[in-house]
């Protein structure tokens, strides 16, 4: 095993990883930037090195410092946690040249599954199920508009190179092509730096379905059932959840198979998710592959008693699978929820500021994983996930009962936050009946928020705030609250009042 | 005794804070007691409930308080305060400001009585609309000059719809 981990990350992913080191006996070593000389990550690891200036180009992201870091400090391996270099084969590369070991799969694979149309060919070949459109890019419109009378509208025009929803766009008829093709490759030209797009059939009202899968470097593999991530805005997950309420023993069967095979397909070793679109007679396609540990890993954690990030490291230093396939299990129900930092009744606008107040959730089946704390800043330079929040139960209804409760517990002062939207999400019949596609927070959804709102016991909580207020306001209260607080109100009087 | 006007989410309530540990929320009578819990936090009890709030002042009159997984903009104002903007309002909308009348529920405009330009008090009928098989006289809300009709007779309008402008 490992002697001592870099971990190439920050919030409450590095926090996690620097846990799993702990209980692994691995010396941590974490990264900061200015903007979080005072954050968990900082506080909580071995080791913690000043790496940058606040923006992730001068910080998380320079490839050359962290690099030199990692043999400066002789670390082993290097965690980059999800996002910054998770999925930079260039990176990894880099990496394994300086004789460093990458905690997740070898740059080959991460680069194969990297192009769309490359990915789509390897899957069809190993018998995974393929979203029917082209497995080459598309040259010229005229070639796209042929190929679409075949496979019927509507179809999407996607970038090769393409992820998280961009460079995406959907055709409903032969007239609308030569524009679409031509617009398309220009955004994935400046996204991407690609001009290669492809076709797929458009799925009507489909599910996210994605499955957990580890490999080691033995050629040993296992799958961890699903998750169901269909509530998502733009492409984001927002509530995830394992297992999926609307997957069957037998679609379960033929979906973990075919994610194994995608992982087969591509030498694969480590965490990684194979992600596929699911359609309301439960076929399913293959959307793409995450070769790294997911955002949502928890509710994979909490339904089937692994540890993923220990899996991950134990892995990487070349061990064994702890765990046979046989010994999978799916024990009750988990689902999560991130909790951002943005203004959902304000066009999800970023909140920044410091935490001046928080009150986490706790109690049975809870789980919760933050990155930060009072004090906390949340910064412009970094993305606004503040945590996620799990809640297990032996059935799906207790754990939506448990996050229920647990959002309300949960009280972030000095920012705004999602979790009143949360909330919303949570309560709706639809969701509470697994009733929901990809399209779910459409603009129909979010158009009715308000009238929604006001359903969820949100009355009584206006009417203590307007008495909240309306003390405050009043001199006579503070001259009756008992002296020792007097100093506390004060300040916050001075605050207040001009 | 100090009496507001507290505004959330568009309601306004009658908040009158009578002593330090009673206050009435729209003639409803609770005991309090607040105690802080942190910075800009509070508990609250009310009767025998305790909340946790977070709160802070977001401009003269305006806090923006957090309550229960929620947040909400609250306006406080004295009912002298409240009364003066009125006012103020009022005048504003009289002397310089053209106002719209908007339909108060779904339906079908049966009669338009007056035309564009004309003169009208506060009060005059200037159009009918048959909603539910009722016939409702909508009244001018202010005196002033028809600017702008925006239905016919016959147009099914919705609630909101604008129907006409005074100036």
């Amino acid at each position: 095993m490992f002697n001592k981990v870099l971990i190439a990350n920050r919030g409450e992913i590095a926090v996690r990883i620097i846990r799993a080191c702990r209980e692994l006996g691995i010396k941590s070593a974490a990264i900061y930037s200015d903007a979080d000389k005072t954050a968990i990550h900082t506080k909580l690891a071995d080791e913690s090195y000043h790496i940058g200036a606040a923006p992730s180009s001068e910080s998380y992201l320079n490839q050359e410092k962290i690099i030199e870091l990692a043999l400066r400090i002789k670390a082993d391996a290097i965690h980059p946690g999800y996002g910054f270099f998770a999925e930079n084969a260039g990176f990894i590369r880099k990496v394994e040249e300086a004789g460093i070991i990458f905690i997740g799969p070898s740059s080959e694979s991460v680069k194969l599954m990297g192009s769309k149309t490359a990915a789509r060919k390897r899957m069809q070949k190993y018998d995974v199920p393929i979203v029917p459109g082209t497995t080459e890019p598309i040259n010229t419109p005229e070639e796209g508009v042929n190929i679409s009378e075949k496979i019927g509208y509507p179809v999407l025009l996607k970038a090769a190179a393409g992820g998280g929803g961009k460079g995406m766009r959907k055709i409903n008829s032969p007239d609308e092509f030569h524009s679409a093709f031509e617009a398309t490759k220009r955004e994935s030209l400046k996204a991407f730096a690609s001009e290669e797009i492809y076709i797929e059939k458009y799925i009507e009202k489909p599910k996210h379905i994605e499955v957990q899968i580890f490999g080691d470097k033995l050629g040993n593999y296992v799958h961890l059932n699903e998750r169901e991530c269909s509530i998502q805005r733009r492409h984001q997950k927002i509530i995830e959840e394992a297992p999926s309420p609307s997957v069957d023993e037998i679609t379960r069967e033929k979906i973990t198979q075919a994610a194994i095979n995608a992982a087969k397909a591509c030498n694969y070793y480590n965490a990684g998710t194979v992600e596929f679109l699911m359609d309301e007679n439960k076929n399913f396609y293959f959307l793409e592959m995450n070769t790294r540990l997911q955002v949502e890993h928890p509710v994979t954690e909490l339904t089937t008693g692994f540890d993923l990030v220990k899996e991950q490291l134990s892995i990487a230093a070349g061990e064994k699978l702890s765990f046979e396939q046989n010994e999978v299990k799916i024990n009750g129900h988990a689902i999560e929820c991130r909790v951002y930092a943005e203004d959902a009744e304000n066009n999800f606008m970023p909140s920044t500021g410091k935490i001046i107040h928080y009150v986490a959730p706790s109690g049975p089946g809870v789980r919760l994983d933050s990155g930060f704390d009072i004090g906390s800043d949340i910064s412009v330079y970094y993305d606004p996930l503040i945590s996620k929040l799990n809640c297990w139960g032996k059935n799906r209804m207790t754990a939506i009962e448990r996050m229920k409760s647990a959002l309300s517990e949960y009280h972030i002062a000095g920012l705004i936050t999602n979790i009143a939207f949360l909330r919303l999400i949570i309560e709706q019949n639809d969701f509470q009946a697994g009733k929901f596609d990809i399209n779910y927070l459409n603009k129909e959804f979010m158009s009715k928020i308000s009238s929604l709102q006001s359903k969820s016991g949100k009355e009584s909580l206006v009417e203590i705030a307007a008495i909240f207020a309306a003390i405050h306001k009043s001199t006579v209260s503070i001259n009756h609250i008992s002296s020792n607080h007097r100093e506390t109100i004060n300040r916050w009087m001075e605050q207040l009042y001009e | 005794m100090n009496e507001y006007i507290v505004t959330v989410e568009n309601r306004k309530n009658n908040v009158s804070v009578l002593n330090g540990s009673e206050v009435k929320l729209n003639g409803i009578k609770f005991n309090y007691e607040i105690i802080p819990s942190g910075c800009e936090s509070f508990l609250l009890r009310l009767n025998d409930r305790v909340y946790e709030l977070s709160a802070s002042k977001t401009s003269k009159d305006s806090y923006s308080v957090i309550v229960g997984g929620h947040r909400f903009d609250v306006t406080v104002r004295t009912t002298l305060q409240e009364k003066a903007i009125k006012l103020i309002e009022d005048a504003h909308v009289a002397l310089h400001h053209s106002r719209d009348v908007k339909a108060p529920m779904p339906g079908l405009i049966l009669k338009v009585k007056r035309k564009e330009e004309e003169m009208i008090s506060q009060g005059d009928s200037v159009m009918i609309l048959e909603a539910m098989k009722m016939e409702n006289d909508l009244r001018a809300p202010a005196s002033g000059q028809i600017k702008k009709i925006f239905v016919k007779e016959g147009t099914a309008v919705e609630k909101g719809t604008i129907l006409f402008t005074i100036e």
